[in-house]
């Protein structure tokens, strides 16, 4: 069934998956999940005061609207332009990965043969943006938790890129369409190791629980998001789901075969869909099951096993693809 | 990596727990009838002998003048910790708990007078969701 669509599919790509709409659909829904599951675990109910009948799925909406009604506190301190401009930056460099990555067979907004590279370090890169933010605000806990961040990068850069190398070296191709076709088996079955790592890694660079650390809210407020209120902490903190459905989408490329069983735009689209869901929901789950590393301990998490398990990736990858049969 | 595996799958159980808080005040847990709530006097029976005064360990209970020339117990709820002391310490029974638990009052110092202890007074709400 060959869908006929008014619009030429990278467009497509760019407003909806997974694109524009898909960024902000996940965000609501994403953020639902989390709190849901997150008290389902601990006993509890969850949001229901809002929109009661659909479990409490009006909840992230409402406070989005309450988010944007609230005052928005410009300090006189900072340098204003920057304060106000580095969210949007941060929110644009956190999105752009997924302008590389291909949800279905042709359902890409820039086609590159080395799209999923450049997913990769665009990816690395919204770091810089988020340091940048933390130094535009001026504050005492954005700068400890930019340094966190900078730490925390340093620990989980090298191990996400050798991972992505590793499945790079495997696949034979960077290119976003041919890196699934080449998926006989599913990526994660071919090289584990290549799996844990880049799981481990995006759940550092996501800062999810066990690595919540440039945020750590006993510690230091809220990190490099500590000044912002109103639409601008939408865009620095939401950033960071954003970052969630970014890496859960190259994942799911990467690993679970893409929009695999289906040639289909449409159909290849929910498959993909399906398996970033798969991949993004322990990522939703870890914060009520992990405690907080302490910065050290995750800094030795990433240069000694991750980073063993990532270089052990790239063996097998090169075992995989240089072996006779 | 055995360790993790068992957190998550804790975690995973976990969800399919029922959830054990009440979703207050659309549903109120039911504590039993003897539970140790809101404390009143029924002034037909209370003999005015103070041992209540005397054995609260907070020192909530005042006595008050009424319009009938006795002195009856007072409770400033700012103070009692409802260990039921004087209920037991009461002779004649006349200072019994109730079941109402939901003793909010907007002032941290407030002080019930003795017509304000009346049995009558609290009714003690319905609750539906047993503790277990």
């Amino acid at each position: 069934m060959a869908l006929q669509l008014p619009l030429s599919l990278d467009v497509v790509a760019a407003l909806i998956f997974p694109g524009i709409a898909g960024i902000l659909g996940f965000l609501v829904v994403a953020i639902w999940a989390e709190r849901k599951l997150v008290a389902r675990v601990q006993w509890r109910y969850g949001p229901l005061y809002v929109s009661k009948a659909i479990g409490g799925f009006l909840q992230p909406i409402a406070d989005l609207v309450k988010l944007v009604f609230s005052e928005l506190v410009l300090p006189r301190h900072t340098n204003r332009l920057l304060f106000a401009s580095t969210p949007v930056l941060l929110f644009v460099a956190e999105a752009l990965p997924v302008a590389f990555i291909a949800a279905a067979p042709g359902l890409v907004v820039f086609h590159s043969p080395y799209g999923i590279v450049i997913a990769a370090v665009v990816w690395m890169l919204s770091a810089v943006a988020l340091v940048g933010m933390a130094w535009a605000e001026a504050d005492k806990f954005t700068y400890v938790g930019a340094v966190r961040e900078i730490l925390l990068t340093a620990a989980y850069e090298v191990p996400l890129l050798l991972s992505v190398l590793a499945m790079v070296i495997l696949y034979q191709t960077a290119d976003p369409f041919k890196v699934v076709e080449s998926q006989w088996l599913w990526g994660v079955v071919l090289n584990p190791l290549a799996f844990l790592a880049f799981y481990i890694s995006l759940m550092m660079s996501t800062t999810r629980f066990p690595f919540e650390i440039p945020e750590a809210e006993p510690e230091v407020v809220l990190g490099p998001y500590t000044e912002y209120g109103s639409t601008l902490f939408i865009l620095s903190f939401g950033g960071v789901y954003v970052k969630v459905y970014a890496g859960s989408l190259l994942g799911a490329v990467l690993f679970l075969g893409g929009w695999a069983p289906f040639n289909d735009v449409f159909l290849g689209a929910l498959a993909t869909l399906a398996k970033t869901a798969l991949l993004t929901l322990p990522l939703l789950l870890v914060r009520a099951i992990y405690p907080r590393y302490r910065i050290d301990q995750a800094l030795r998490l990433g240069w000694t096993k991750l980073l063993a398990l990532s270089a052990g990736a790239v063996g097998l990858s090169a075992l995989w693809a240089w072996s006779p049969w | 990596m055995i360790t993790h595996l068992k957190l998550f799958a804790v975690a995973f159980k976990n969800l399919f727990e029922k959830p054990w808080t009440v979703r207050w005040p659309e549903e109120r847990r039911d504590y039993g009838d003897r539970v140790r709530g809101f404390i009143v006097n029924d002034r037909s029976k209370c003999i005015s002998c103070q041992l209540c005064e005397a054995v609260c360990p907070a020192k909530a209970i005042k006595f008050h003048l009424e319009e009938d020339g006795k002195r009856y117990p007072g409770i400033d709820w700012g103070r009692c910790i409802l260990c039921g002391y004087c209920v037991d310490a009461c002779p004649t029974g006349s200072l019994h708990h109730t079941t109402h638990v939901e003793i909010t009052w907007s002032d941290l110092s407030t002080y019930k007078k003795p017509k304000e202890m009346e049995p009558h007074v609290v009714k003690a709400e319905a609750g539906g969701k047993s503790l277990v």
